[in-house]
């Protein structure tokens, strides 16, 4: 360790910048946020669309992406960039379809949750039913994601400063759980925006490296058309590096790109961020710019692992297909620049830390407002202290099972996204649409969903070959939806009154009058 | 790299092109009343 902060101090100092940052912005905010559940859990509905652009960019786009994903193409080629195609459109998607209806029936429900909305919406004798079942959904859904994210930004740090993986474990998760404890939702959304900032121009940078190492845009395709490396297995990869769905089937990359994709409209992570726009200026900013601020990014790192093969020899590339996971700090290593590097880590943490500190307040909001609150209700301030304690607890967790758990992080942020994709989003947007919806048609399309995506996910796909590549995410999603528009029109009875219905249905309709 | 590998990269461009189109032709409303905080 001592050996590593002489050798790569420049690193290790920016770094210190980036976390020095991050505590000052929670700092700066913990009075403010202390204040009452309003400031803590979506800063009182007042920040401005810029910055909830970027928080949403910089909260969806994770280590995943960052490593997850960019090494991913190491193995899948450069047509894994079909998985942004996915995720740009779900992006255009959650903000032409969710983001004004959202903000405005929350904003008129008065819900400060995802949980909460469902039940203040539905209104129903299953109403507590779905909002602590879809608390528990986080609670349980969330782990794998927050996993993912840590492992992702350990075996960085293990590969590139030689910290060992519990160390970075524990580095991460303390160190966004210490900012987001002060300053809730304020600063788990102006870091976010900063870190936003800064992962668009690591992604512009990262894309860079291979060809300046190379030297020759065209030597690097060339390198990648004619390459001797081979696959996981052995098998030679020929020009499937730069050929469509020859080394991994579209199905897969379909499955994958669905999964992750769909949680821009499902996650509550992602769906929270729509509540904070502060005006319908912001709104509008937002809708034009998260798709581009996205869109550019993946355009750049989707296809990144696939050049790395440009700047590795035969021996290291068979290693690295054995755990495409470090492919990009592989790159970042051979590219050898202490600057470049520490550029990179900063975003790469900042990609990372984003996203834990976005899920860290949403498991803590849903087990203390959602749950704790519904079985004995609480005052605002110990709402908030509470609060806090359940995210220091829940990180604790997600730090033993880090240590633990064996599974990559693609495959371990996917099924966490096919979970809330399949469980949330039919409530979500029959909630948001269609005024017959109802409780029932929530609460059950919700466990359909749940159960079916856990079946097909360690049943079927794992006992059928030939159902190998379907991800649960395409059944599972299917089969909750259709859920939910059967069991709503039979039980259309139990919708809510007609009062209510008109009340958060007109709100936001410009011809409304006060 | 063949066309529908390359697709991947301009469709995304092409579709944050289109939603730039929509949303500038959209009329958004945003609900912006006060909250009333319950301290």
């Amino acid at each position: 360790m001592m050996e590593s902060l002489k050798e790569n101090w420049v690193i290790w100092l920016l770094m210190a910048f980036y976390l020095a940052f991050c505590f000052g912005v929670g700092w700066y905010f913990r009075a403010k946020a202390a204040r009452g559940v309003n400031d803590f859990y979506v800063a009182k509905r007042q920040i401005p669309g810029w910055v909830v652009s970027l928080a949403f960019f910089s909260t969806f786009a994770s280590t995943n992406t960052y490593i997850g994903q960019a090494g991913k193409a190491f193995s899948a080629g450069l047509s894994w960039a079909w998985v942004g195609v996915f995720w740009t459109f779900f992006c255009i998607i959650s903000w032409l379809l969710l983001g004004p209806r959202l903000r405005n029936q929350t904003s008129a429900l008065n819900s400060v949750t995802v949980p909460d909305y469902f039940d203040f919406r539905y209104q129903s004798s299953l109403s507590t039913a779905i909002r602590i079942l879809s608390a528990i959904v986080v609670l349980f859904a969330t782990i794998w994601y927050m996993v993912g994210i840590t492992k992702g930004c350990a075996n960085l740090l293990e590969t590139l400063l030689d910290v060992p993986f519990a160390w970075g474990v524990f580095g991460i998760l303390a160190s966004t759980c210490a900012y987001t404890v002060w300053g809730g939702m304020y600063s788990v959304l102006w870091t976010d925006a900063i870190q936003g900032l800064m992962m668009f121009g690591v992604a512009i940078l990262m894309v860079t490296l291979p060809f300046i190492y190379v030297g020759d845009a065209s030597e690097l395709m060339t390198r990648l058309a004619e390459t001797t490396h081979v696959t996981k297995d052995g098998d030679p990869i020929g020009s499937g590096l730069v050929t469509f769905s020859t080394l991994v089937s579209f199905t897969y990359i379909a499955g994958i790109g669905l999964a992750v994709g769909m949680k821009q409209i499902s996650e509550p992570r992602c769906l929270i961020r729509f509540y904070s726009v502060d005006n319908a200026k912001g709104m509008k900013f937002a809708m034009l710019w998260t798709p581009i601020f996205l869109g550019i990014s993946l355009v750049c790192v989707m296809g990144l692992g696939a050049l790395v093969h440009g700047m590795a020899t035969d021996e290291e590339a068979f290693v690295l297909a054995q755990d495409t996971d470090k492919v990009v700090g592989f790159m970042l290593a051979k590219f050898d620049n202490q600057l470049v590097s520490g550029i990179c880590l900063a975003g790469l943490f900042a990609a990372g830390m984003s996203s834990l500190a976005s899920v860290m307040l949403i498991v803590g909001t849903a087990a203390v407002n959602d749950i704790w609150n519904v079985w004995k209700p609480l005052p605002q301030t110990t709402m908030v202290r509470a609060t806090k304690l359940t995210i220091v607890a829940y990180c604790a967790l997600v730090f033993i099972v880090t240590l633990t758990a064996s599974d990559d992080i693609v495959a371990l942020t996917a099924f966490s996204g096919a979970l809330f994709a399949a469980s949330f989003f039919p409530a979500i947007f029959g909630g948001l649409y269609l005024r017959w919806g109802t409780g029932h048609g929530a609460f059950w399309s919700m466990t359909i969903g749940l159960i079916s995506c856990i079946v097909w996910r360690f049943k079927f796909r794992e006992e059928y070959q030939f159902l190998k590549d379907i991800h649960e995410i395409i059944p599972s999603f299917i089969i909750s939806f259709v859920a939910y528009l059967v069991i709503s029109s039979i039980t259309k009875k139990k919708a809510p009154p007609t009062e209510h219905l008109d009340k958060i249905f007109s709100i936001g309709k410009p011809e409304r009058n006060g | 790299m063949d066309f529908l590998t390359g697709m991947a990269y301009w469709g995304i461009i092409v579709m944050v092109v289109i939603n730039g189109i929509i949303v500038a032709r959209m009329d958004v409303t945003v609900d912006d009343d006060e909250e009333q905080d319950g301290e």
